[in-house]
């Protein structure tokens, strides 16, 4: 077992490099600002217990995405905790500027309202965390190829809810890096 | 465009803009207190009771939630309703424990009889396809048909809870479940039941500060200014549970009052029971 300076040290790494992708991804999928909070102290916590399974490299962020993933469906059941950890970060969060999303690209948050989560998270992690299949895979706990075969479903199906909402946005056949190549 | 650039655009905040609402001492901060936990590699749970009303409570004594089985109230349930292609009503001539109807691509189901027996809620929710565990914890008045909670498994991130506002006095709360028609995975969900006189809440987290007990705002103020305010609305049972850096140590089941320094900072209190209030205290203030 590395001594316990090493393990600061990893984790300072870890946390430096990924505090503010996490936040962004926490950010993007609630707009309250306390659970936003206590998700990423939660996330950052679990990490620091759990530094050893950790993984390293480009599988470290989907590892922390996965991990803020499973506090925030917790939260939307209804089963939040509040760490007095996050206490600092809630209260500048609090304070952020609302985001809204344009008029025009209303649409496209409706139609991804109106998906399975499990359409939703894949879109979006491609969309918003830009991550290819393998990093997916990382989140979801699932296999690559269960990725390729659900995201392919899941473009199907969000193109179908724009359309049933009569946006209109240029929308030419799916072809995006996750689907062709293998990364890593 | 692909679907992917057309999210990626309608993204409601990026990793930039992220990164400036947070101070760098907060940034710090909060590594500098994780850091300061106990590391423990080999179980990954954080202690459940940290805030987290509903474990301490059912850490205090928690009476008469099997009685429930015994009272069966018949319900003014219509069986044999039909909306769309779901048959409501109860799978024999009994009541029905539960209503379901159709939205959409949705299943709802409220609570019609409180006080029935799980294993009616089971086979209701059996005799629809469908594997879901329903049961009751007691509650403040307010919160009684509400959800305490959900969990399941990934399929249940599905199901959704419908809100009202003002149903439980002036929050918001789930009133109810919104079931995907293709569900297929498992669910469980808690909803709330009136209290018995003297029976202990089964509050479950995720409760607003001060919830049911007449007490506003109680977070971040002294032990002395909330316990004045207690005694202005006639609040004398008070219990303590002890709260420091996301830590109940050394107190896992709760404070004695004699223990509580009247210059702590109130974290947060609970309806305990009727007229009794659980209040969480510590040393240091918030934030």
């Amino acid at each position: 077992m590395p001594p316990p300076d090493e393990k600061r040290r990893r984790f300072e790494a870890m946390y430096a490099a990924n505090h503010d992708p996490v936040l962004g991804y926490v950010l993007r999928r609630t707009a309250d600002a306390h659970d936003a909070a206590d998700v990423l102290a939660e996330t950052f916590l679990t990490a620091w217990r759990r530094l050893d399974d950790v993984p390293p490299d480009d599988q470290t962020r989907p590892w922390l995405y996965g991990v803020a993933r499973r506090v925030l469906a917790n939260h939307r059941r209804g089963e939040r905790r509040r760490l007095a950890l996050g206490d600092r970060l809630r209260a500048d969060l609090a304070d952020r500027p609302a985001g809204e999303v344009p008029a025009d690209l209303r649409p496209i948050m409706e139609a991804l309202d109106g998906l399975p989560e499990r359409d939703r998270e894949l879109l979006t992690l491609v969309g918003w965390e830009d991550l290819d299949a393998g990093q997916i895979a990382t989140v979801l706990g699932c296999s690559r190829n269960a990725v390729r075969v659900r995201l392919h479903r899941a473009r199907r199906r969000f193109t179908r809810e724009l359309e049933r909402r009569g946006a209109l946005f240029e929308m030419p056949a799916p072809q995006v890096g996750v689907t062709e190549g293998d990364p890593a | 465009m692909n679907p992917e650039l057309l999210i990626k655009k309608a993204a409601p905040v990026t990793d930039e803009e992220a990164a400036a609402m947070v101070r760098p001492q907060t940034r710090a901060d909060l590594a500098d207190r994780i850091m300061a936990t106990a590391q423990d590699t080999s179980a990954a749970e954080i202690p459940r009771k940290v805030s987290s009303g509903r474990r301490l409570l059912l850490g205090v004594a928690v009476v008469g939630v099997t009685a429930a089985a015994a009272v069966v109230v018949t319900s003014s349930a219509t069986p044999g309703q039909k909306v769309g292609p779901v048959q409501v009503g109860p799978p024999s001539a009994q009541a029905a424990a539960l209503s379901f109807s159709r939205e959409g691509d949705y299943l709802v189901v409220k609570v019609k009889d409180p006080v029935a027996d799980p294993a009616r809620y089971r086979r209701e929710f059996a005799a629809r396809g469908l594997d879901v565990d329903l049961t009751l914890e007691p509650s403040s008045a307010n919160r009684a048909g509400s959800v305490l909670m959900m969990g399941g498994d990934e399929e249940s991130n599905d199901v959704r809870m419908i809100t009202a506002e003002g149903a439980c006095g002036p929050e918001t709360c789930g009133v109810g479940i919104k079931i995907p028609l293709t569900f297929k995975g498992h669910l469980s969900v808690v909803f709330g039941r009136a209290a018995r006189p003297g029976e202990q809440y089964n509050t479950a987290p995720g409760d607003v500060p001060g919830e049911g007990v007449g007490l506003s705002d109680v977070q971040g103020r002294t032990v002395a200014d909330v316990l004045a305010e207690a005694a202005r609305r006639h609040i004398t049972r008070i219990e303590y549970r002890y709260e420091e850096d996301g830590s109940d140590q050394p107190y896992p089941n709760g404070i004695p009052a004699a223990e509580v320094h009247e210059d702590w900072y109130v974290r947060d209190a609970l309806a305990g029971s009727e007229g009794q209030v659980i209040i969480f205290v510590g040393p240091e203030p918030l934030g």
